[in-house]
């Protein structure tokens, strides 16, 4: 068991670690490689921070929009994820008729996709949000179906013995016990839609990071562009503690959550 | 700024239109953000809202769509969308000029273009490549046997660390972009595509032919107001950059400012009368078409070059 | 065996009906598209005979980069899982510094790839590794930590070491996640591959052949370029699948 403390203290070693082992690396190869290339390779983590300090208005803002629209992306890619993955355990026939296209929707690159979805939509912003489900349902259904077809035949057998209805069994058995899967789903699409959100950012929206990361690596600022990554990291964190946080809230039943995070 | 919002308020019958640039918001399109910034398109009754590109924004499938009303585009992008179907015409050329470069360190020693076998030549490809292979048919090299022709990224940087041997960079840009992280002039090599008469038109306005002929009078007003708004510019290149700074700061002034001038140059030749801003001469569209129909073999049919689909009737009312 | 002939026929028979639909301009008409926006399937097909040579040649270059970053990536990621799994107290914070990779835009991944590699591979499967790491890191540690209740109180009763739970409970446990990781993986390797070829040094692969042609309005090119991705991307989940059933028979959703 681990107690709330440690895990601060573990969480503080790591940051300091990677902290150090970075600006070791960097050091390596500036200082001593002597790489002409270094500040756009790996530059020295410490000028990195300086940069976000001196533009954290800027950034917070346009990470603000990039944010929100995540949020909005995600929402809408895990529920359309999550009720396919349903519809999918339902009906073997649907499950097999619509696998393959989800992979082909997958290879279907933003760029063949886009004046597609702005010519049906015919709104920009609209576009954008569709676009960044669009990226983001895919992890959420693939978990959540294994999950759902997961469950031991038994467990199914004895529902039924109490003549529980289909309804009942997804309910009380099914969901539950997909629960664990599809938040590992939600784990692996939360920082994927902060990625699709910056990516529909440079779909000619007029602010956020994904601009900021154009521009600057177009202008050649390295040390905005790398802002502007680590500002997107820290919103995958962000992303991904959320999501921490809900599972542990809405499974408190899962032993490994509850002794991991050491309630 | 003030004033601009308040007589939108007062009148309120402004017309609204949308202009779908080809990339970020920079100086390349200053014209435009000059007019607005002093209300030009106010004046002409214009309601404008300018949308940025992006990397996987492409200006002719926004027009065409209705996403937006006007375009900026390179010629020769639109030509392979005209010869596709695209009931899409030109309106008025505002690059007089070609602003590709083909630039390099002194010492790869590439003097002249025939100097380009055995390197590895950069592009962006994806439409911006055809003057390349033009100035490589001049030479009689072969684009597959003779060098290695790769796409470059959005940095200079492949050129500076010597990945690239020769890289292609827009006079406005990526020229001065290498200029500024400290390597002298004089130590590069250039290659201007004007020079060796391969040049094709780039920056042009275009309209969806359907919507243009039930706009017309809105086409002239909006081409009057974008015309002054780039005389200014063209006479006051350093203003019009701090204006586009003021509209997105990720780029330094300097670099904005310097974007002003090159494109200024480009807009307003040495000899060009300024009065005549957005001519569309039909010759260099001719030869853009001829490179075009050379070096995209893929085509789905010859360009055509005529009043259908470079109409130079709005530019010459809205000169009037 | 009826069962697999049905499995076969039900997709099948939907792509053709879908295909008949949007070759007979059914979708244009519903989605008031013009051909030239959205390629029929026989003009795509016909741009693809034209020009099959050179797409098998790009289709190989992608598919190469996307395997080895695809198994680099994975193998990180496990290793990240067995790690945090080990060591929990210790290793546990290094799943969210996995997953905050996935948090980096591609886009942004691949001019840092471009400076690391001069070669357009390289550069490939350093994107394609840092994309799939995140996934199978969450999905095989739930894999070795979602054990049945019980399961590691029983083994422990019997005095079974720490490696013997983790060989003999944890791993097998574990197998059915790392498909799904897999299966998750798969078109994520293809699809950042293309897009790191987008910016990448080379004027090969799928990515550039989609991005080129799309850029400049060659529609039906452009699209063919995306039939062969995905063609590619359904026969590796096929495989994946097979190889699926063979591993893990004893597991509820081969049943």
């Amino acid at each position: 068991m681990i107690s709330k403390k440690d895990r601060l203290r573990v969480n503080i070693v790591w940051v300091i670690g990677i902290f150090l082992v970075w600006e070791l690396a960097a050091f390596l190869l500036a200082g001593v490689l002597k790489d002409p290339m270094a500040d756009a390779k790996l530059p020295y983590l410490h000028n990195i921070i300086l940069v976000i300090i001196q533009n954290f208005g800027e950034l917070m803002s346009a990470a603000g929009l990039t944010f929100s629209r995540a949020i909005l992306g995600f929402s809408l890619g895990a529920l359309v994820g999550f009720l396919l993955a349903i519809i999918m355990s339902l009906s073997k026939t649907v499950e097999k008729i619509a696998f393959p296209y989800l992979i082909f929707s997958q290879m279907v690159p933003v760029l063949g996709l886009a004046p597609i979805i702005f010519n049906l939509v015919g709104d920009m912003n609209t576009s954008r949000t569709i676009i960044a489900a669009y990226i983001t349902f895919f992890p959420v259904s693939v978990n959540m179906l294994s999950g759902l077809t997961s469950v031991e035949n038994e467990k199914k057998e004895l529902m039924y013995s109490y003549a529980a209805g289909k309804k009942s069994i997804y309910y009380k058995l099914m969901i539950p016990y997909s629960l664990p899967y599809l938040f590992a789903g939600l784990k692996i699409a939360a920082p994927m839609s902060v990625t699709a959100s910056i990516l529909v950012d440079m779909l000619g929206s007029s602010g956020g990071i994904g601009v900021k990361l154009l521009y600057s690596l177009y202008s050649g600022t390295k040390d905005m562009f790398w802002a502007s990554v680590f500002t997107s990291a820290a919103m995958g964190i962000i992303s991904y503690t959320i999501i921490l946080f809900l599972e542990k809230k809405c499974i408190p039943w899962n032993k490994e959550v509850v002794q991991k995070e050491g309630a | 700024m003030q004033t601009a919002a308040e007589t939108t308020e007062a009148s309120g019958e402004l017309d609204k239109l949308t202009l779908q640039l080809k990339w970020l918001p920079q100086s390349q399109f200053m014209g435009y953000y000059v007019a607005a910034e002093k209300g030009y398109y106010e004046e002409e009754g214009i309601d404008i809202e300018i949308l940025p590109g992006g990397s996987d924004i492409i200006p002719e499938q926004n027009v065409y769509n209705g996403v937006a009303n006007i375009g900026v585009t390179w010629v020769s992008s639109l030509m392979t969308y005209q010869a596709q179907g695209y009931e899409l015409q030109e309106i008025a050329q505002v690059f007089q000029k070609s602003g590709l470069l083909l630039v390099s360190k002194k010492d790869t020693g590439i003097s002249t273009a025939a100097d380009l076998t055995g390197k590895k030549v950069g592009n962006w490809f994806g439409g911006n490549e055809y003057e390349i292979l033009a100035l490589l048919e001049k030479y009689k090299l072969d684009k597959n046997s003779d060098l290695e022709l790769v796409q470059q990224d959005y940095t200079m940087d492949q050129v500076k660390e010597g990945s690239i041997d020769a890289a292609s960079a827009m006079t406005y840009n990526e020229f001065g972009l290498l200029l500024e992280s400290g390597i002298a002039k004089e130590d590069l090599n250039v290659i201007d595509m004007n020079e060796e008469g391969v040049a094709m038109m780039e920056d042009c306005l275009f309209v969806n032919s359907e919507w243009a002929a039930e706009n017309e009078d809105l086409i002239v007003r909006f081409l009057r107001a974008s015309i002054k708004g780039w005389a200014d510019a063209s006479a006051d290149p350093k203003a019009a950059g701090e204006i586009v700074y003021n509209v997105d700061k990720s780029v330094s002034l300097e670099h904005q400012v310097y974007m002003a001038e090159e494109v200024a140059k480009l807009v307003v030749p040495e000899g060009f009368d300024p009065a005549n801003i957005g001519f569309i001469d039909m010759a260099a569209i001719q030869q853009t078409a001829d490179y075009l129909a050379l070096y995209n073999k893929d085509l789905a049919s010859t360009p055509v070059v005529d009043d259908t689909t470079f109409t130079a009737k709005y530019w010459e009312e809205a000169t009037k | 065996m009826k069962d697999k002939i049905k499995n076969i026929i039900l997709p099948v028979s939907f792509g053709i009906l879908i295909i008949a639909l949007w070759e007979g301009g059914v979708i244009h008409k519903v989605l008031d598209f013009k051909p030239f926006q959205l390629p029929i399937p026989s003009q795509i097909i016909k741009t693809l005979g034209k020009n099959f040579e050179k797409a098998t040649l790009d289709t190989v270059t992608t598919v190469n980069g996307a395997m080895v970053g695809l198994v680099i990536g994975c193998l990180i990621g496990f290793l990240v899982a067995v790690i945090a799994t080990q060591f929990p107290k210790w290793g546990y914070t290094g799943l969210t510094v996995i997953a905050t990779f996935n948090a980096i835009p591609i886009v942004a991944l691949s001019p840092i790839m471009n400076r690391w590699f001069e070669s357009g591979f390289g550069q490939k499967v350093g994107v394609v590794s840092v994309v799939c790491m995140g996934a199978m890191a969450i999905n095989a540690y739930r894999g070795l930590n979602d054990l049945k209740p019980f399961a590691r109180d029983l083994m422990e009763s019997y005095a079974a070491t720490g490696k013997e739970v983790f060989f003999k409970l944890r791993l097998p446990n574990c197998l059915p996640s790392i498909f799904t990781a897999i299966k998750i993986n798969v078109p994520a390797a293809l699809m950042a591959a293309m897009i790191s070829e987008y910016f990448a040094a080379s004027t090969s692969g799928l990515g550039f052949g989609v991005k080129d042609n799309l850029r400049k309005g060659m529609m039906a090119m452009g699209w063919s370029y995306i039939v062969m991705a995905s063609l590619v991307g359904i026969i590796l989940y096929l495989l994946i699948i097979l190889v699926e059933r063979k591993a893990i028979k004893w597991h509820a959703s081969q049943r």
